[in-house]
């Protein structure tokens, strides 16, 4: 259901208007804002604030941005549960009890040879996902203006390094994509090496890192 | 609730809220900032921000909206909320909360005079040219000032426009008018129809503000303004448009105003 035709000349006033300031004494807190757009706001507050509301035009300005943003389809799809990971707790899951309890015995009764090799010092470490892996360039290429790398699922951002020969940082930079160019005042001088990594940021302060590729700018080799 | 991260929180185990409640919802932070800002660095930065509000206190602000007895906003609702609130502050912080807008400083001293006596201090036309036409040398022609204040009024309508360095956050700040119509005839309508809105109760004001002029869906102003559904809000605008014309006939304008 629309506004009527005859109304539309009010729109215009969305011009004309000044831009709304900063937020007074009496301005909605987030979260009475957050209510009053999921109707969530119980009888007299919703009075007082609906009535705070046709007055101030900052409060309404936050009212009409978070219904609009609430409405938008990748904010939709953000609230979306995530699919289940593929890993090897849900995979033991579908196998069922049968299976599990087959496994269990497994592990119990099958025969162990004697070994005098000592036990590891600390276990591997874990990690909740894949790391990012180095594409290009690798070994010895002909040029590298730009460094790509395989995604890895659920990074946020990346974070690459290129180190020389002697392990000084020559360039770092932020991506959210998986390649990224480097600077025409960067030289890379041929026959020298160099190495980088890539790390991906998996949420606040959760990084995994790539193991370090090495590349040499030599004749041999192309472009990605 | 039964959010995984609710528990922790309740029992006190801050550091496990906070992770769970980032694994829950670092997809809809970020797609709230990715709302309001374009630029990667911003957007890196203020999620940083958020992440740094949200914790603080051993994570007080998520602790407050858990802890509200009445009935709560939906968790997505309240974090896009304060993800709004966050980037606001943090585009006023880095780009000041006092600076003119872009399309200011980029006028001549005298347009600049005239947005400032005009729209700033709210001085009549003729106000605003006698101001002026004391201070210059040597003095302005009433013709003169007429163009220059045409160009102001041009300027004003045309705000924001391609310069939407904030991506939502600026479209929102700068909105603009598609009706075709005169910069100085959107302006000379706007006081009126102003005047005449502030005239409206409360509750008809608000269903203009937000299904009329915001143009936001008749059921989304109805959840809003506790109306029982969309058909009360058309016909509340609708008995608005009644009083505004009654309005304007009272004090001697045009209805064509509307």
């Amino acid at each position: 259901m629309k506004p009527p035709d005859e109304m539309r000349r009010l729109t215009d006033l969305r011009a004309t208007r000044p831009i709304p300031q900063d937020p007074g004494p009496d301005c909605l807190a987030p979260e009475t804002i957050a209510q009053l757009v999921d109707g969530a706001l119980p009888g007299d507050a919703r009075l007082a604030a609906t009535h705070h509301l046709a007055q101030c035009a900052v409060c309404r300005r936050a009212v009409v941005s978070v219904t609009r943003a609430m409405a938008e389809p990748a904010i939709a799809e953000s609230m979306a549960p995530l699919p289940p990971r593929s890993g090897f707790a849900p995979r033991l899951k579908q196998l069922g009890g049968v299976a599990a309890i087959a496994a269990v015995l497994l592990i119990y009764l099958w025969p162990v040879a004697p070994s005098d090799a000592p036990t590891p010092h600390r276990a591997a470490p874990i990690t909740a996902a894949p790391a990012p892996m180095g594409l290009w360039p690798s070994g010895t290429v002909a040029e590298a203006r730009t460094l790509h790398w395989a995604p890895v699922p659920g990074a946020m951002r990346y974070r690459v390094t290129l180190f020389d020969s002697g392990g000084a940082v020559q360039h770092e930079v932020a991506s959210l994509d998986t390649s990224i160019a480097l600077p025409a005042s960067l030289p890379l001088i041929p026959g020298r090496r160099y190495w980088w990594t890539v790390q991906a940021m998996l949420g606040a302060n959760r990084w995994v890192s790539s193991s370090l590729v090495e590349f040499t700018i030599g004749s041999e080799a192309g472009t990605p | 609730m039964d959010e995984t991260w609710v528990a922790p929180l309740k029992a006190g185990d801050h550091d496990t809220a906070w992770d769970a409640f980032l694994d829950c919802h670092r997809r809809l932070i970020f797609a709230a900032i990715r709302h309001y800002a374009t630029d990667h660095d911003d957007i890196m930065d203020i999620f940083a921000r958020t992440c740094e509000l949200l914790r603080e206190d051993e994570l007080r602000r998520i602790r407050a909206f858990v802890a509200q007895q009445v009935q709560r906003a939906k968790v997505s609702t309240w974090l896009v909320t304060v993800v709004r609130h966050i980037t606001v502050d943090w585009y006023r912080a880095r780009d000041g909360r006092h600076r003119p807008p872009a399309f200011v400083s980029a006028m001549t001293p005298q347009q600049r005079a005239i947005h400032q006596h005009v729209f700033v201090l709210g001085h009549s036309h003729i106000a605003c040219y006698e101001a002026l036409r004391a201070a210059a040398t040597p003095p302005m022609t009433f013709s003169s000032f007429q163009v220059a204040l045409r160009e102001v009024y041009a300027l004003v309508a045309q705000r924001g426009r391609g310069a939407h360095r904030h991506g939502g956050l600026d479209a929102e700040l700068a909105p603009e008018s598609d009706s075709g119509a005169e910069p100085s005839e959107l302006m000379e309508r706007g006081v009126v129809l102003e005047q005449a809105l502030a005239s409206l109760a409360p509750e008809a004001r608000l269903v203009v503000e937000l299904f009329v002029i915001e143009e936001l869906p008749a059921r989304e102003v109805a959840r809003i303004a506790g109306l029982p559904n969309a058909k009360v809000v058309y016909n509340t605008a609708y008995r608005a448009l009644t009083a505004l014309r009654a309005w304007l006939q009272a004090h001697g304008y045009s209805q064509e105003l509307l």
